[in-house]
């Protein structure tokens, strides 16, 4: 037995050293929390310039984890975790349209209804795109939420970017699409530049979402709309691309279009030319594509081309010549 | 030892005189423990339930840090508890003393190595007790149980789910994220940190106003576990290295 108390003496010291030094530094810690976010920020910076998907993807959790910080961060005025998380997020590529985990949803209202702090509505945009936290409510108020906040943010087009991508979004959900208010529509007319993965534009090429465009009965936002969607990056829906034709025939006849009609086909042609460049430049973004994927898409690009030149031909012979020599450059 | 014993017993029943030796009684306990004479309780029969439920009712568990006692926290929990058909219930008054010892529990277990042997014995003895199936809903100790449950049987469905309701003052907090942290940096298989606790990070992290600065080290530091950042060099967050 005394041998044991003798063995034990440091260990009973150690604990009664330890019970005294809790009461003192109760709380505090050796480690700050910019150390372990420098650690992070090296692994999530790491991971965007190797570009690695599968290893972000299988990440989702850990780096949505990282958010409700990014937006402490924000809060105090530091951008940059916000700025990495986006980075990091926009780099998944692969995740249809909700990289984010759904447990982070309750976050994006309260940021949204933040009243005081225009960089908290921000953010909650900025990352909008990457969760679907409109399916938490069945009575499309956090749609309304969004609308309002949008409003009250000064434009870039970085939030152009996510409002749309994110309207697009919304408007290809069955169950959200008639909750969207009319005035968030005219956010299409800014045409901000769309990156290459952008599932709302992939989504938005489906009949329901035109036909709630045309609804509107604004042929700017129709036109805003078409100029969108068409992308070299994105094949058609079959039937978004016979609304697309009705379209064009029904909201964009009449000689007063013929500006509209322009516009329209010298967006086609760009993006008949960079299908022209073939596999190697549209498998930087879409490496499963093949030819005949491309080859699809030149038919429905080329479709519509001819929709449009059909109208012109419709037209008084003199101005379908001067669109036609136009056309030929 | 036999006097320490007899003063144990004197003062057992003296809420006033625990209060005042809570130091040398814990100090006292630890020891006996690390030195396996409280695994000897039926034959001594040192430790009336009564002390121990005094000791931890009245010791704050941001001071129990040393893993040796889990024992200790484990029959203390027990103690407070019932099982009837896989329904767990707390004790009429039991409530605060069964959160303390989960919490102590959980913090203890948390430095245990899963693959000793003295783990082993506490997951016999806990499942002796608590089926694996075991229903949790609506103890005031829910989520600190629900963990340990996880940490010891590392299967079946009761993990915490959802953390909405997790409420707690700023010191459990700081213990209880603590302890998942350390937890994870001790157990983490394949790089993988549990969902369940990611979803805790979430939730901790996503506080208004914000949960104090130990509570997002360890946070942040479950984080870059599951990012696969090396953080032991970083050194020690919260209550670890005490």
């Amino acid at each position: 037995m005394r041998c044991f108390t003798y063995r034990n003496c440091g260990f009973a010291w150690e604990v009664s050293r330890s019970l005294i030094t809790a009461d003192v530094s109760n709380g505090q810690s050796s480690v700050q929390p910019e150390e372990l976010l420098a650690l992070i920020s090296k692994e999530l910076e790491a991971l965007v310039r190797a570009a690695d998907l599968d290893r972000i993807s299988s990440k989702f959790k850990a780096i949505t984890a990282l958010f409700p910080y990014a937006v402490w961060q924000e809060r105090n005025g530091q951008h940059e975790m916000l700025d990495l998380f986006l980075r990091t997020v926009r780099t998944s590529k692969k995740q249809k349209h909700r990289f984010m985990w759904k447990h982070i949803i309750p976050l994006i209202p309260t940021l949204l209804n933040e009243e005081n702090d225009v960089s908290l509505k921000r953010a909650a945009i900025l990352v909008s795109p990457h969760s679907r936290w409109w399916k938490a409510s069945t009575d499309g108020h956090l749609i309304q939420l969004f609308a309002a906040a949008v409003s009250a943010i000064p434009y870039t087009d970085e939030v152009g970017t996510s409002v749309v991508d994110t309207l697009l979004k919304i408007a290809s959900d069955d169950s959200a699409r008639s909750f969207i208010p009319v005035g968030m529509w005219s956010w299409l007319n800014r045409r901000p530049s769309l990156p290459p993965v952008c599932w709302g534009r992939r989504l938005a090429s489906h009949r329901d979402v035109l036909q709630i465009v045309r609804a509107i009965r604004d042929v700017e936002t129709v036109k805003s709309f078409l100029l969108l969607v068409w992308s070299e990056w994105d094949e058609l829906h079959f039937e978004g691309l016979e609304e697309m034709c009705t379209s064009i025939r029904e909201d964009l006849s009449g000689i007063e279009m013929r500006f509209h009609w322009e516009d329209l086909l010298q967006h086609l042609d760009r993006v008949l030319e960079q299908l022209d460049l073939g596999l190697e430049y549209l498998r930087q973004h879409d490496p499963d594509i093949d030819e005949s994927d491309i080859q699809r898409r030149k038919g429905q690009y080329g479709t519509l081309r001819e929709a449009l030149l059909e109208m012109l031909t419709r037209e008084p012979p003199g101005l379908t010549v001067i669109f036609l020599l136009a056309d030929f450059g | 030892m036999s006097a320490i014993h007899l003063r144990l017993e004197e003062i057992s029943e003296n809420s006033d005189t625990i209060q005042l030796k809570r130091k040398p009684i814990a100090i006292f306990f630890l020891w006996a423990t690390r030195v396996g004479i409280l695994n000897e309780s039926h034959r001594f029969d040192w430790q009336s339930s009564i002390t121990r439920r005094r000791f931890l009712e009245l010791w704050d568990p941001i001071h129990l840090t040393n893993p040796a006692p889990a024992a200790i926290y484990l029959d203390a929990l027990l103690s407070y508890l019932n099982v009837d058909q896989g329904r767990v219930t707390e004790c009429p008054g039991s409530e605060q003393g069964a959160r303390v010892a989960s919490l102590c529990l959980l913090r203890a277990l948390s430095g245990i190595d899963s693959t000793s042997t003295a783990f082993k014995g506490i997951r016999k003895r806990y499942l002796a007790v608590i089926p694996r199936t075991a229903n949790f809903e609506g103890l005031h100790c829910y989520y600190a149980i629900s963990a340990i449950h996880t940490t010891l049987v590392n299967s079946g469905p009761r993990r915490p789910s959802e953390w909405t309701g997790y409420q707690s003052n700023p010191q459990e907090h700081i213990f209880f994220a603590n302890s998942l942290a350390h937890t994870v940096n001790k157990r983490r298989r394949d790089g993988k940190v549990p969902r369940w606790v990611l979803r805790f990070v979430i939730h901790s992290l996503s506080n208004d106003p914000q949960p104090p600065v130990p509570v997002i080290i360890d946070c942040l530091s479950i984080i870059a576990a599951d990012l696969g950042c090396d953080v032991s060099h970083i050194g020690t967050a919260g209550l670890r290295g005490r």
